[in-house]
């Protein structure tokens, strides 16, 4: 199956793309994408906490819902998925 | 009831909306969270646009690193309290409107009494924290929250309506670590300028609302995208709403 993810402000410097389309096994979840995606020790540690969890200021959307709210990243992706990663701005 | 200065002073306004919208914007009654760089961008242009009463909360004093992005408050302001310094520009800018300044930080236990009596929020703050607090009390008492956040060249919008969108909780579950971050002056001017169309639109009822759309401006590449949102039952903050 295919999925498409779409990176916004910095990521698009850490994936070095605005948009990907990755090729997963059948069943594949979120985290599965983020080990194909990282595929650097620089960008997980960018991705990744110390303990090997999403950062809690990265946003992930699948379906327009955040991925921390839906089931973490065992979530489980479709055939045609479209997920956001962007980061939380914070300045004013 | 627009005075004969008025229909004058927003006379090329006037041809988009009619009188009829113009009295819409003097009836309005904004509270602005912020007079930083986001906010001097949205009071000015809301000022300008002739929106009644504009209260602005901020418990910061000008600094002069502040001065690259915050367009109320200039070189001779340095030292002196934020909206004491945004409200005598404003007041210089349209004198028709009424400008309140509220000389203290939003937290829990003070912003409903801060946001009584007005229509609307809009988000000028530089922290996830205060923006919760806001995103509550637009949830409780049911009126919209303007959300923008800046960062570099880059920044992001959303119009949040409780009962209709998702709430800024949705977007964002968990704070990011607040540390300054870097601001071009430029990005506070987009971002604002797109949270003040907002509220202008909201009051007028024209055209449509960024809802339930986060949009994204990525100043390095001149782009502008949007990330489609949906509401989430989970939500801390609005789940339990039902809307």
């Amino acid at each position: 199956m295919k999925v498409r993810v779409r990176f916004f402000a910095a990521f698009k410097e850490i994936f070095g793309a605005g948009e990907r389309e990755i090729e997963l096994d059948s069943g594949a979840s979120v985290q599965d994408l983020l080990n194909i995606l990282c595929d650097s020790s620089g960008c997980r540690q960018k991705i990744f906490d110390e303990t090997g969890r999403l950062r809690r200021d990265i946003n992930m959307l699948k379906k327009g819902r955040h991925i921390q709210l839906v089931d973490e990243t065992h979530s489980e992706l479709e055939d045609g998925d479209v997920i956001t990663v962007f980061p939380a701005l914070f300045g004013g | 009831m627009l005075t004969r200065d008025e229909l004058t002073r927003y006379k090329r306004q006037i041809a988009v909306f009619g009188e009829e919208g113009q009295l819409k914007l003097k009836q309005a009654r904004v509270f602005l969270a912020g007079a930083g760089g986001l906010g001097s961008t949205i009071a000015t242009y809301l000022a300008v646009a002739g929106i009644g009463r504009l209260r602005i909360a901020d418990n910061d004093v000008v600094a002069l690193d502040n001065l690259n992005r915050q367009i109320l408050h200039w070189d001779s302001d340095v030292g002196r309290r934020k909206p004491e310094s945004a409200a005598a520009k404003l007041r210089s800018l349209n004198a028709d409107i009424e400008v309140e300044i509220v000389p203290e930080t939003i937290h829990e236990d003070n912003v409903a009494e801060m946001v009584a009596g007005l229509d609307m929020i809009v988000d000028g703050m530089d922290n996830f924290e205060a923006r919760y607090v806001l995103n509550r009390v637009a949830l409780a008492r049911q009126i919209p929250f303007f959300h923008g956040a800046i960062h570099g060249f880059y920044g992001q919008a959303t119009t949040i309506i409780p009962g209709k969108t998702v709430c800024l909780r949705c977007i964002f579950p968990e704070a990011p670590p607040t540390v300054a971050p870097p601001v071009v002056g430029v990005t506070a001017g987009v971002i604002g300028c797109i949270q003040a169309t907002e509220v202008l639109k909201y009051v007028l009822g024209m055209g449509q609302l960024l809802e339930n759309r986060l949009l994204m401006w990525d100043g390095l590449g001149c782009r502008l995208d949007e990330v489609p949102l949906e509401k989430n039952p989970d939500c801390k903050d609005c789940g339990q709403e039902g809307g």
